[in-house]
């Protein structure tokens, strides 16, 4: 019995070590990640910038995984995108573990705002949320800093693909 | 009939979607018009009733945005640093308090009793000097500079180059007011940093 309760114990330990070890969202550069988009040949990336401490954000999240899910058989590819700080790390991939998202989360590995919001979109003031919509082969690079619900974010989708 | 109301429905969608998302707003060199919007302590304030500023340090930041909120202090300090020199803050919430309650008027009250704000903090009523300034999140800092001319807008944007980790390197809005202070102009005189979109009024 005692036996199996040392045993119970490891085992507690183990699956509490591993999810604390789960998998940790991956670091990308401004440049990493405009290397992918330009690859994305007819793929539409939705890519959200947002942050764990963004309340707006964190609200919308949801659409965005729908617009994935309902539109999985097209070539679209939503990509979350956080603007939290590096040292955050951790909490980012906690949060995102907790959430349970099926779509792409990266932390975006860059620190100088000067460099890479003007990079992003030179439309862009800073604030999120944000989106960009990107579809190389239709020459295709919308930026919007605003919240969408899902039917606007639909509607944004399709008038790109359409 | 059916069909009308899905046409201006249509219609609707449409204009709102061709809506700019930044109006122009003031630029840098504008002289800036002076309001009179309503502090935490219940008193009107104006750009007027500082006859012995030479600017002023415009900065909309709020209650809720966790990066105004982690610049509470170093407003406070820019505050009781240039104030004296001659460049107060002043401190203007942009939110709308019906979209976010922790937004009103008496929870402004109540963040700058609790932290001490040195600074008037003023309430916008439907974002008209917010919109003047095109400001578009918190928080957003404009550097206003007296002139004969009335007050000019001589820097836009962040108060230093670290919104997100808070142990900036560069301060942008200290080395504008040193490069006023010795006769030249603020290089950068715009700059970009991550924060908190505006909540602005939902239409009624």
């Amino acid at each position: 019995m005692k036996r199996f309760f040392v045993c119970a114990m490891a085992l507690t330990a183990l699956v509490a070590w591993r999810s604390e070890a789960q998998t940790p969202v991956p670091l990308i550069t401004l440049t990493e990640l405009e290397g992918r988009l330009a690859n994305g040949k007819d793929t539409t990336f939705v890519v959200n910038l947002w942050a764990t401490w963004c309340a707006p954000c964190v609200a919308e999240m949801p659409y965005f995984e729908q617009l994935q899910q309902n539109h999985g058989d097209k070539p679209l590819r939503v990509l979350f995108v956080s603007l939290d700080a590096k040292k955050n790390h951790g909490n980012v991939s906690k949060f995102v573990q907790e959430k349970g998202f099926k779509s792409e989360v990266i932390l975006l590995d860059e620190r100088n705002e000067q460099e890479f919001i003007p990079k992003v979109s030179t439309e862009w003031s800073g604030a999120i949320p944000a989106t960009l919509f990107v579809n190389t082969e239709k020459g295709v690079r919308i930026f919007k800093e605003r919240e969408f619900d899902y039917r606007q974010l639909e509607d944004s989708y399709l008038a790109i693909i359409q | 009939m059916k069909a009308i109301s899905v046409f201006v429905l249509g219609l609707a969608v449409l204009l709102s979607a061709n809506k700019p998302a930044t109006n122009a707003g003031y630029q840098i060199g504008d002289v800036v018009e002076d309001f009179r919007l309503k502090n935490v302590d219940g008193k009107q304030v104006a750009l007027a009733d500082y006859p012995d500023a030479k600017g002023f340090i415009l900065i909309f930041t709020c209650n809720t945005c966790p990066v105004a909120v982690a610049y509470e202090d170093r407003i406070i300090a820019l505050d009781e640093q240039y104030r004296k020199q001659g460049y107060p803050v002043i401190a203007i919430n942009p939110n709308d308090a019906g979209v976010d309650a922790n937004e009103s008027f008496e929870k402004m009250q109540q963040r700058a009793k609790d932290k001490g704000f040195t600074f008037p903090y003023l309430l916008d009523p439907d974002h008209v000097i917010t919109k003047r300034f095109a400001a578009t999140h918190t928080p957003h800092t404009f550097l206003l500079q007296k002139t004969d001319r009335g007050n000019v807008l001589q820097y836009i944007g962040a108060i230093d180059n670290d919104s997100r980790e808070g142990n900036p390197d560069t301060k942008f809005v200290e080395d504008a007011i040193a490069a006023l202070q010795t006769g030249g102009k603020p290089d950068p005189n715009t700059t970009k940093a991550v924060g908190c979109t505006i909540k602005w009024k939902k239409a009624s």
